[in-house]
């Protein structure tokens, strides 16, 4: 069977790419692993968190995991927020595409939903001079924008962060109400505003795909705080409930367990060669059009196998990422708002200079579903008189993930190493190594950061620098280029050396400036889901 | 022991299996000799356990011994039947006084724990130098 157009990938950007195929009309195969959960989904009761807390007995298995899974023994990682019932998203992810060991230590997924069955749902509008930085055009991606965030369902305000994260956004929910520490934080903001916004620092609500109003099936927010364990009511966008929607759909077609090799053109179809991950046996699925949207990393595999290995190192690019916990004083000895969600509650920019593309965004949470006990792993002290100091301080505690830009060099790839015991004949390798100057100035922000903290009312208790690979966003093995040049790709996605192979994730990205990447992402899936159409901008 | 070191109570038999249970699964790291000889000073009474926590915390925190306690940690606060001595609460002025009564516990267990665990820890190296 000859498919019209072919997704690789279930992810936030297959997905996307998938739905503009079909309502223009598009016949088209969706291949990926599809790894999923079923075991924890139906332990989790349609309850709020504290309910849940207060009542259900069996709620061991899904916050410790039926194997204990939940309790992590080390030191933070990325991804440290995959709950038991979200451990599937990385789930053979190590056996089936192997990374090697080394100072990059990135997540993947091969789940249906790729890292989107997982992620954190905060979007964000590149501005224009960031788009130029990645290589796209500001013209193109307007409406594309604005057709992504119509489809998940994006809740924000038009407040200090507006500017930095939505752009000229039309199409936004209402924003969902903030937690009490949140308030607090905002008033103290409100306050210095003038001074605060002289030395750089805007704060507002983070903009969430995570719907401020009913759409379709999907129910509004409800704010039970269970986002980290539970997808009850849909309210949160994960690519899955696209995929769903697909499956109901004409012309549309979905192939799990699937894991693609490499592909090969001829001059009137597609060849790609996949294993079954049920039998281990070959098999070859043919298109006439396909879009690889199987996340950077793995892109990236499979085009250099799909050339022969002529070029084995790649560049790559991802953001440095730091966890601040600070205490809001006035919120001491407070219980804190009972219904609330669990992502993050405001966003703050430090952008010394608003026009310059290497800003910072801290986003800003509050902690409780995550248990106590995961917050008294990474204190220096007794776990007996631990519990009781930090139940005291969980309501105080504000937790800020920072994101800073990142921009190629020649200390940032990854590289395919073959070895024929790897599944596929060869493991990928991630260094990264960013120049002293890089880290230097990376360092000096982090100060400023933690200072404006103070100024909100905030004391830094704990900064963890993470491993390179942490913040999950990863782009720029395949880059943007005007000029044809092979492992490059074209401004409309079609990798160059082929005529018929489109890039739809973010490989081609050569900049990520300090924002979560995802909406950007899918909104240039379904750009250039448009272009493998025909269809232009 | 474990129970009644984090808790304070004896805790039901529920907990107890479900933590046998986890150690059956492998949940937390294998201990070696100098973990084995701090695990059973700890077991002796829930004062030495804190010591020994303490002392941990800041030498070696993600530790096997640190493991198993946080592992009962864990469990103890996944239920229901706990759920009202972890979760976030408005502290009055005499939850101030016993919060300043922990504190202060936490920061005493601390230095004393830290030079308890270098003490044994000086001991120990002696003793393995000394059978070599
Ligand atoms: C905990 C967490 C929080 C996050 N928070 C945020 C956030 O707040 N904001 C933000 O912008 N981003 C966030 N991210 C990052 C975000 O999830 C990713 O940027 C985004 O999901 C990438 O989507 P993608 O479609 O490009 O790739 P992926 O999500 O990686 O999807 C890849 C897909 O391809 C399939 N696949 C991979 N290899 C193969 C193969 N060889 N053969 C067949 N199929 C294959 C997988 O099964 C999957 O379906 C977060 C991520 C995580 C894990």
């Amino acid at each position: 069977m000859l498919h019209d157009f072919l997704v690789i990938g279930s992810g936030c950007t297959g997905a996307q790419a998938a739905q503009t195929l079909i309502e223009s009309g598009g016949r088209v195969a969706l291949l990926d692993v599809g790894e999923k959960d079923e075991h924890y989904a139906p332990l989790v009761p349609k309850e709020d968190f504290l309910r849940v807390r207060r009542t259900d007995p069996e709620q061991h298995r899904y916050f410790l995991g039926d194997r204990f899974e939940g309790v992590p023994m080390g030191s933070a990682k990325g991804g440290a927020q995959l709950t038991p019932p979200r451990q599937f998203v990385t789930r053979n992810a190590a056996m089936l595409a192997p990374f090697r060991d080394t100072e990059f230590k990135p997540v993947q997924s091969l789940a249906r939903g790729g890292l989107g069955a997982a992620w954190g749902l905060g979007s964000h509008v590149f501005s224009d001079s960031e788009l130029a930085n990645c290589g796209l055009d500001r013209g193109g991606m307007f409406e594309a924008y604005e057709t992504v965030s119509r489809r998940v369902g994006v809740s924000g305000a038009r407040d200090d962060i507006a500017p930095f994260s939505l752009g000229g956004l039309q199409s936004l929910h209402e924003p969902l109400a903030i937690d009490e520490n949140a308030r607090f934080l905002l008033s103290a903001y409100e306050k210095r505003r003038r001074r605060l916004n002289e030395s750089g620092f805007y704060l507002g609500r983070c903009p969430l795909a995570l719907l401020g109003q009913d759409q379709g099936s999907r129910e509004k927010s409800a704010l039970r705080d269970m986002e980290f364990w539970s997808d009850h009511g849909r309210s949160a966008y994960r690519p899955w409930i696209t995929l769903e929607e697909l499956q109901r759909k004409p012309g549309f077609e979905y192939l799990p367990g699937r894991f693609a090799l490499r592909f090969h053109e001829t001059p009137d179809h597609i060849e790609v060669t996949v294993r079954r991950t049920d039998t281990g046996e070959r098999e070859i699925v043919r298109c006439r059009r396909l879009l690889l949207a199987t996340g950077a990393l793995a892109t990236a595999r499979i085009v250099m196998r799909s050339f022969d290995y002529r070029r084995t190192r790649l560049p790559m690019v991802c953001n440095p990422f730091s966890y601040l916990a600070s205490l809001n004083l006035r919120m001491l000895g407070r219980a804190g708002s009972e219904l609330r969600h669990s992502l993050a509650q405001l966003v703050l920019f430090y952008a010394p200079e608003p026009a310059a593309p290497d800003h910072v965004m801290i986003s800003i949470f509050s902690y409780r579903s995550l248990l106590l006990f995961r917050l008294a792993k990474d204190f220096p002290i007794n776990y007996a008189d631990g519990k009781e100091f930090l139940r005291f301080l969980q309501s105080a505690l504000v937790l800020a993930t920072i994101n800073h830009a990142d921009f190629p060099s020649d200390e940032k790839f990854v590289e395919l190493v073959r070895n024929s015991e790897d599944p596929a004949g060869d493991a990928l390798e991630g260094h990264y190594r960013p120049s002293a100057a890089e880290k230097d100035l990376i360092e000096r922000k982090n100060r400023r950061i933690q200072r404006a903290f103070l100024k909100l009312g905030c004391v830094p208790a704990k900064r963890i620098d993470l491993d390179p690979g942490a913040s999950i966003h990863y782009g720029g093995t395949l880059p943007f280029s005007t000029a044809e040049k092979e492992f490059h790709t074209a401004p409309d996605g079609r990798l160059y050396g082929t005529s018929r192979v489109f890039i739809a994730d973010g490989s081609a990205f050569r900049y990520l400036p300090a924002k979560g990447p995802t909406l950007t992402f899918m909104a240039h899936a379904h750009r250039v889901a448009r272009h493998a159409l025909g269809l232009g901008n | 022991m474990l129970g009644l070191y984090l808790l304070g109570k004896r805790p039901d038999e529920e907990f107890v299996r479900r933590y046998c249970e986890a150690m059956a699964l492998g949940a937390c790291g294998r201990m070696n000799s100098w973990d084995e000889r701090l695990w059973r000073i700890g077991l002796r009474s829930p004062r030495s356990m804190k010591l020994i926590d303490s002392g941990l915390a800041m030498h070696s925190p993600f530790s096997p011994v640190r493991q198993r306690l946080l592992l009962m940690l864990a469990i103890l606060e996944a239920s229901p039947a706990n759920s009202d001595q972890f979760l976030p609460k408005k502290y009055g002025k005499l939850d101030f006084i016993k919060l300043a009564g922990v504190v202060f516990r936490m920061t005493l267990a601390a230095v004393l724990g830290w030079l308890v665990v270098a003490f044994l820890r000086f001991r120990y190296s002696r003793c393995c130098t000394t059978s070599l």
